[in-house]
């Protein structure tokens, strides 16, 4: 028995800095999964436009859309893999409850989405000079749009928080019963063949929206409600389960 | 199936990279994994510094009155010569006293069109203005891509000179699909080519005539 009173939001901050440290190599695999991206980007997407005077333009369009999908997917594992035994193993190094286990996880797993929203982002350059110096080709960018800067890190942010709140509650529930491993792959597969897919319409419902306020307000809300399943799924095994 | 194929492998090899550093990652030394961070937002930041200098290279910024004007709309109003437009891409001016002109071209796709506008006076004088447009929706004015068509006087003939088909390559920087969500730029239909367009004001009774692959439109009646 302790003799001292273990404060939540003590326990919180001392787990996630640990976190942060015995964590750290998931970034190398973040580095290399969007170095691959990078790499698949550089055929850019090309099309074609004439006008009825003779002229032709081959255009030619590069994008970090391939680093911000990769980095989703490389999301969903990271929060997959941090559910695990030997991760949850890691808490008992402290005074530790599921809770405190779960919002350090959750503080880690913003962390690297933010980390990485920004270096997916800032990799559209590095796209356009590689393109430059190797395929001897000028991208042009247009003017250097600050607020868009921030958007694109903001909205990336938010897709990739939503999707490790998608890998932790799947890693909490293949926790708890172990035919989720297969349960889950067969009702995203399944999903995909039925008529009007469910997953279309969850794509409409979130890729379509262009109001960032009720973007916003669905991430967030679908987040919260993921992470509090986790939660709550967590909070019901046994300790050192 | 090729093409099934081509879409399948960024995933394999995605899993592929990912089920690696996972393996690897037990083994990498905490340094190491410092360094590299480091290392790649270093080269991310960079990227980006030596972007602000690529810029200079790149074109001029789209006018306001050119992304308001409509370019053939001005030209069937047969106002667009008496303004001063950004879509002007060549301007000449010939001294002819005759009383007829046989337009003749080369190189001319069949059915282009020659806008005519007539000057309220004989002044003995025809000016061959070209214009047009090659523009993104991010603002960047590639105009001076366009190659205009040369346009020549000898006697009766007027000879206009089209460079022949020209193709121009681009290449443009996209935003994440998570901001265009937002500002709705699409990835197809941002670029927007006009011309180039040969508009001739010629003398109030000047009589014309042109070969069967031009198509003579007279505006601003």
């Amino acid at each position: 028995m302790s003799l001292s009173t273990a404060n939540l939001m003590e326990t919180v901050k001392k787990q996630y800095s640990f976190k942060l440290k015995a964590n750290i190599d998931a970034i190398s695999s973040l580095v290399g999964i969007q170095l691959v991206a990078i790499l698949f980007s550089l055929g850019g997407i090309g099309g074609s436009l004439s006008s009825s005077e003779g002229l032709q333009i081959n255009f030619n369009y590069y994008s970090a859309d391939v680093v911000l999908v990769f980095t989703m997917f490389w999301a969903l594992v990271t929060a997959i893999t941090i559910t695990t035994k030997p991760y949850r193993n890691h808490d008992f190094t402290f005074v530790t409850n599921r809770l405190s286990s779960s919002l350090s996880n959750i503080l880690f797993l913003l962390t690297g989405s933010l980390l990485g929203a920004v270096t997916a982002n800032l990799s559209r350059y590095l796209l356009q000079l590689i393109a430059f110096l190797f395929r001897d080709q000028q991208v042009y960018s247009g003017p250097f749009d600050f607020p868009v800067f921030i958007l694109g890190i903001v909205m990336s942010a938010l897709y990739i928080f939503c999707v490790c709140s998608i890998g932790y509650l799947i890693g909490a529930l293949v926790q708890v019963n172990k035919s989720f491993v297969l349960l889950v792959p067969v009702l995203i597969i399944g999903s995909i063949f039925l008529g009007e897919s469910i997953l279309v319409q969850l794509f409409q419902f979130y890729v379509m929206e262009p109001n960032f306020v009720f973007f916003l307000i669905k991430i967030l809300i679908t987040t919260a409600l993921f992470f509090l399943a986790s939660i709550s799924i967590l909070n019901r095994m046994e300790v050192r389960r | 199936m090729t093409t099934l194929l081509v879409s399948v492998i960024p995933i394999v090899i995605m899993i592929a990279v990912l089920i690696l550093s996972l393996k690897f990652r037990l083994k990498m030394n905490v340094k190491i994994t410092h360094w590299l961070l480091i290392v790649y937002v270093g080269v991310l930041l960079l990227s980006l510094c030596i972007s602000f200098f690529m810029k200079s290279e790149e074109p001029a910024e789209m006018v306001e009155e050119k992304q308001k004007t409509d370019l053939y709309e001005a030209i069937y109003s047969g106002e667009i010569s008496k303004i001063d437009t950004p879509y002007l891409l060549d301007k000449n001016s010939f001294d002819y006293s005759g009383e007829s002109l046989s337009i003749t071209s080369a190189n001319a796709e069949v059915g282009t069109t020659i806008f005519i506008e007539r000057k309220s006076v004989d002044d003995n004088m025809i000016e061959a203005h070209i214009y047009g447009s090659f523009s993104h929706m991010n603002g960047m004015d590639f105009s001076e891509k366009i190659v205009p068509p040369r346009v020549k006087i000898s006697e009766q003939y007027m000879s206009i000179i089209y460079p022949g088909s020209q193709v121009i390559k681009l290449a443009l920087m996209k935003n994440v699909f998570a901001v265009n969500q937002i500002t709705g730029d699409k990835m197809v239909n941002g670029v927007t080519i006009d011309g180039p367009i040969v508009y001739l004001r010629i003398p109030q009774s000047l009589e014309v005539k042109a070969g069967s692959e031009l198509s003579l439109q007279e505006v601003g009646k």
